[in-house]
C-alpha cells in the first residue's frame, strides 16, 4: 500500500493515518527528544524528617526546556502514636513551595488528629500529573507539608517527568 | 541510566535520566535500582546493604 500519493502539480498527500511505532527493546529516549524520561526517588529507607506544618522538599528533578508532564507519589512513615491533622504535597518550581492547583493533593483529618500510624504503616498519596511548559532548564521540586503531633513523621516519594514535546 | 546519589543531608536519591552520570554518583543495575526503591535496602559507604529499619508495608 502506498504511504503517499503525488498529484499532477507535484503536491504530496498522505494516504491513511501516520503510525508512530514504539520501542520494544527497553531502551530510553535520548535527552531532548519526545519521550525523554527523568525521575528521582527518595525511598522509604532514606525518608526525609518533617517538622510539623512546615513545607519540606523531598527531592527534585532538573528539566531542560520543553513541554513536560510531571507526576509522582509521596508516602509517610509515622510513629505508632503520631496523629495527623492534614497532609498536602505536590510538584512545584519553588523550593519548599506550595504546588498550584492541579499539581497538588491535600487531605484533612478530623479535628484533633487521627492516629493513622498503626504498626508503622503510613499512607501513600498520588501527586497528580501536571504540565510544566519550560523555556529554560528548571528544577521541579517534590514538596510535602503535614501537621502532626505526639510522635515522628518522615516522608519519601518519587517525582517523574515525561517530555511530551 | 539509573544511579544513586547521596545528598549533603545524607538522604539517598535514586535517579533515572538520559544525562551524563554526575560526579560521585553510583551507577545502578536494574536489580540494584529495584532494591533501593523497595526501601528494604539502603546505600551505605558505596555498598547496597539491608535496611536495618525498613519501612513497614501492608503490600
Amino acid at each position: 500500500m502506498p504511504l503517499s500519493t503525488i498529484d499532477q502539480t507535484g503536491i504530496t498527500s498522505p494516504v491513511g493515518p501516520l503510525v508512530l511505532t514504539g520501542v520494544i527493546d527497553g531502551s530510553n529516549a535520548s535527552a531532548g527528544t519526545v519521550g525523554e524520561y527523568v525521575s528521582s526517588t527518595v525511598a522509604g529507607g532514606s525518608a526525609v524528617s518533617l517538622t510539623t506544618a512546615t513545607i519540606a522538599n523531598i527531592t527534585n528533578i532538573s528539566l531542560t526546556a520543553g513541554d513536560w508532564d510531571v507526576s509522582g507519589s509521596i508516602g509517610l512513615i509515622l510513629g505508632s502514636t503520631t496523629s495527623i491533622n492534614y497532609v498536602a504535597g505536590g510538584s512545584t518550581t519553588t523550593s519548599a513551595g506550595n504546588p498550584s492547583l492541579g499539581a497538588v493533593f491535600q487531605f484533612g483529618y478530623p479535628t484533633g488528629g487521627t492516629v493513622i500510624g498503626v504498626s508503622g504503616v503510613g499512607p501513600i498519596y498520588t501527586v497528580p500529573t501536571a504540565r510544566f511548559s519550560l523555556s529554560s532548564t528548571t528544577t521541579i521540586y517534590l514538596t510535602v507539608q503535614a501537621q502532626f503531633s505526639t510522635s515522628t513523621c518522615t516522608a519519601y516519594g518519587v517525582i517523574r517527568a515525561r517530555r511530551v514535546r | 541510566m539509573k544511579y544513586a546519589t547521596v545528598r549533603q543531608d545524607g538522604v539517598t536519591e535514586v535517579r533515572e535520566d538520559s544525562h551524563p552520570l554526575p560526579e560521585g554518583a553510583f551507577l545502578l543495575t536494574d536489580y540494584q535500582y529495584d532494591q533501593l526503591l523497595s526501601g528494604q535496602y539502603i546505600l551505605q559507604n558505596g555498598q547496597i546493604v539491608a535496611n536495618p529499619t525498613p519501612p513497614k508495608s501492608i503490600g
